[in-house]
């Protein structure tokens, strides 16, 4: 069973990033549990982990109830995931502002595949656009290239001033 | 004997007066005959210079004038191919300048759009791009299911 995952966490890095939370939290789960069987005292505070791994966590507790054997299922179910899940690289003109990350991963999720992971990269000799890499294609729809590729038609229009 | 020889004589000059007259005429004659002949040999000759002579004007002139026709035959084609060579010379001309142009034109615009990237204003239609080529992903997601499987 793999995690829903929420547009927060759009790409590999992300995911990494997420796996090292939960694993942060499962050992000091595990420790807490130790502590509590052994001499029953008060657990440490919690370790901070990020919103996206405390989302994933509460999902996970939700299906099944948290113990150290759940998460480390969890865990690994992560890294299977990570391993096999469907990639795809956007490439913009510049950094993406976090609002537009989530659109793009949103609308990913929803039209190409619900577990894809977006990975964010930028270039600014784009001018503006996107490139696209998944699987073993790569969509050019930059101004770069319709730049490029209207170039015929300026001597045309010229012509016309 | 002198009448007989007088008698004589006179015949004998009466034959030689007539042998004479004789000789004039038929040298007369002969003289005529051999200037009409000459005149004739002459004039058959010339008749026949002049008929050659119009033969080989006649041959000089049909070869001149296929020797013009192809000149001229030959300057329309030379012109013909000349006027191809330039129009061909011109459009290729052209193709350079234009496709100096549109590098130059293409090079100025990303040059000058080269830093100016608004992603935020860009979002619209980069969903929009997404959109318009949905089917090419869905595409790609079968095809990689298909080869999981």
């Amino acid at each position: 069973m793999t995690p829903q995952l929420q547009n927060s966490v759009a790409s590999p890095q992300d995911l990494k990033e997420a796996i090292l939370g939960v694993r942060r939290y499962a050992r000091w789960f595990a420790q807490a549990a130790l502590k509590q069987r052994v001499s029953g005292g008060q657990p440490e505070l919690q370790p901070a982990i990020t919103p996206a791994a405390a989302q994933i966590i509460n999902q996970w507790a939700g299906q099944k109830p948290l113990s150290t054997a759940s998460l480390d299922e969890l865990i690994a179910a992560m890294e299977a995931f990570a391993t096999s899940a469907p990639r795809m690289v956007i490439t913009l003109a510049a950094p993406a502002p976090g609002d537009l990350k989530r659109q793009l991963v949103d609308w990913c999720r929803r039209n190409v595949a619900p577990d894809v992971l977006v990975d964010f990269r930028f270039n600014s000799s784009l001018l503006g656009g996107l490139v696209v890499s998944y699987g073993s294609h790569v969509y050019d729809w930059s101004f770069r290239r319709q730049i490029l590729a209207a170039k015929d038609k300026f001597p045309e229009a010229l012509r016309h001033v | 004997m002198a009448a007989a020889q007088e008698q004589f004589q006179t015949a004998v000059n009466a034959s030689a007066g007539h042998l004479q007259k004789d000789l004039d005429y038929t040298g007369d004659q002969v003289n005529k005959l051999v200037l009409r002949l000459a005149t004739e040999i002459v004039s058959r000759e010339l008749e026949r210079y002049h008929m050659g002579l119009t033969r080989l004007h006649d041959q000089a002139t049909a070869e001149m004038r296929a020797i013009s026709q192809e000149i001229s035959q030959h300057k329309e084609e030379l012109k013909a191919q000349l006027d191809q060579e330039i129009k061909a010379e011109k459009l290729n001309l052209i193709k350079q300048i234009d496709g100096k142009l549109a590098d130059a034109v293409a090079s100025f615009l990303l040059e000058t759009l080269g830093h100016n990237a608004d992603l935020g204003s860009q979002a619209p239609y980069l969903i929009t791009t997404l959109e318009e080529h949905k089917a090419d992903f869905k595409r790609e997601v079968a095809d990689d299911a298909a080869a999981a499987k």
